[in-house]
């Protein structure tokens, strides 16, 4: 009922492990998987080794969390066990890689597609950092540029390009990443940057000062945002952004998104939320009579 | 939700031992022995560090790195983050429990003498006579041995070597530890041998402290140090490969202990 594809990758359930939650090391993951996810995503693997910011580095609230851990990474030639303890994960693995310029990309991706993961997905999107990430996502010719490139040492590894919301031009870069050869596209980072100032000290929490949103607040966001992909672009599009239940997880799919990503809904509802999604999406379809979860996709435009 | 950065007046500092302060705190907790809260020293760090009293909140800081340094600079009426708390305290079974401190590992250690269901018998270990502390506190309420490395107060001796000798020579339900890994890699080595339940306190690179991040997750386990632990059994801890061995440090590098 929940089985489905997303980009020729065979999915049980389409419930997946967003980038840059639990996916530090290959037993956590098998972990998650034993939990229930469709598929896990490793986080953001960058080209070389990175602390990331700080602490605190992710700030807790009752309908938002927001983040700035600043792309932390052993560096792709660093993680040879986490490679070879990969292979025993029984679902499909997206490798997420980040860089700080479309050279490095293209070095990062070739090495990482050697690992053969299942996806390779491009993190040209995180807010958190200056030299890398989201100035990728702003603008359609360098989004482009990183797809094409990627896509030529890649072999035939379906390429995901993970979107920014934070830009008036979401549509144009998609349709940048659709030309350039991308086969999927993830939808989305974290928005803003926020901030949070605590006032007995005032001074902002986050050491970074500013971080990424994400949680339920920025559902109805995203929901608008893939309804709006969904008519501009033909790729299949991976949802995420505060989707904590079953009914979030239909409602993004009903939106356009084939394969819903959960993140923050590990701190609402614990590390076993995938199993928990995917009862109450089965719940739901049984009440509703579908058989099949692909029946559900985009259907909010008909 | 107690998972809001919210901060709090320090109301009273004591200087324990030349390198260790206690810092009471303006809040009350409620919780278990063993767990702990993550601390923002504003502007510095956020770290995970044990209660060494709930009501009022206490912690009992060793200066060892940037964050603890900036954290005794402090001064009383100074304000500090504190969310939590947060992991699996220690579960007391049986009557007769031997505790093992080694370091400021004693810290949280103090809050179990709140169950007076219990019969204590305590370890307190640390290099030199200055750097013991909370000695009085655990006197209250169990048989205390105090031991230094270098033998200026109490017995010349590793906490571990005291240990065993009590394990040899008495009865325990069950050894309750915190310290140095090393220290509890040969405890463990001890308890194993005399096939005594154990249940130790560890410590990883923690960054949200909520099980999210996934960073303090154990090989092969995938268990989270702040969320499946701090504290392991006997059980966890013999399917924990990487204790005593190598753990993660702020990039996710595995570095050897």
């Amino acid at each position: 009922m929940l089985s489905t594809s997303f980009a020729g990758i065979e999915l049980e359930n389409p419930t997946v492990l967003a980038a840059g939650i639990l996916g530090t090391s290959a037993a956590i993951l098998k972990r998650v998987a034993d939990s229930g996810a469709g598929a896990v995503t490793i986080k953001s693997i960058g080209p070389k080794k990175r602390e990331g910011h700080s602490n605190p580095t992710v700030l807790f609230f009752d309908s938002y969390l927001m983040n700035a851990v600043g792309l932390p990474t052993p560096g792709y030639r660093n993680m040879e066990r986490e490679w070879e303890e990969l292979k025993e994960i029984n679902v499909p693995v997206i490798a997420s890689i980040y860089a700080s310029s479309i050279e490095e990309f293209v070095e990062v991706a070739q090495y990482v597609a050697s690992r053969k993961p299942d996806a390779i997905e491009l993190n040209i999107s995180c807010p958190n950092t200056k030299a890398h990430g989201m100035l990728f996502g702003k603008d359609p010719s360098i989004a482009h540029d990183v797809v094409s490139q990627v896509k030529e040492v890649t072999n035939n590894i379906p390429i995901f390009a993970k979107l920014t919301p934070n830009t008036d031009r979401v549509i144009e870069v998609a349709r940048a990443c659709e030309e350039a050869g991308a086969d999927a596209i993830v939808a989305f980072n974290t928005w803003g940057p926020g901030m949070y100032i605590d006032i007995n000290t005032r001074r902002p929490v986050l050491h970074y000062r500013t971080g990424g949103v994400s949680g339920p607040a920025v559902k109805p966001l995203v929901v608008k945002g893939i309804y709006e992909l969904y008519e501009h672009v033909s790729l299949p599009i991976l949802g995420v952004g505060g989707i904590t239940n079953g009914n979030d997880a239909i409602e993004m799919i009903m939106a356009g998104a084939s394969a819903i990503g959960i993140g923050s809904a590990v701190y609402y509802r614990g590390i076993d939320v995938f199993k928990r999604i995917c009862d109450e999406m089965q719940g739901w379809m049984l009440t509703h009579d579908y058989k099949s979860i692909k029946e559900l996709v985009g259907v909010a435009h008909e | 939700m107690n998972d809001v950065t919210k901060t709090y007046k320090i109301l009273e500092i004591k200087q324990e031992t030349p390198t260790i302060k206690t810092f009471t705190l303006d809040t009350a907790l409620e919780g278990t022995p063993g767990q702990f809260v993550m601390v923002w020293v504003p502007g510095v760090d956020e770290i995970p560090i044990s209660i060494s009293n709930f009501d009022p909140l206490q912690i009992t800081v060793k200066e060892v790195g940037e964050a603890t340094k900036a954290l005794h600079k402090k001064r009383i009426g100074d304000y500090i983050g504190i969310r939590g708390p947060y992991g699996n305290g220690f579960g007391l079974v049986g009557e007769r429990v031997l505790v093992v401190g080694g370091g400021v590992g004693i810290a949280p250690l103090r809050t179990l003498m709140k169950n007076k269901n219990k019969q204590f018998t305590v370890v307190l270990g640390a290099q030199t006579k200055s750097e013991i502390f909370f000695e009085e506190d655990f006197k209250r309420n169990a048989d205390v041995f105090v031991c230094t490395d270098d033998g200026s107060y109490g017995k010349k001796a590793f906490a571990t070597q005291l240990a065993e000798e009590l394990i040899q020579n008495n009865r325990y339900d069950m050894v309750v530890a915190c310290g140095p890994e090393i220290m509890l890699k040969y405890l463990f080595g001890i308890t194993e041998k005399h096939k005594i339940n154990a249940q130790f306190s560890m410590e990883r690179w923690m960054k949200c402290g909520v099980g999210l991040c996934g960073h303090c997750s154990l090989d092969p386990t995938g268990w989270r140090v702040c969320k499946e632990g701090p504290v392991f059994s006997s059980e966890q801890l013999r399917k924990v490969t990487e204790f005593f061995r190598y753990k993660r440090d702020q990039s996710g590098t595995e570095v050897e202990l």
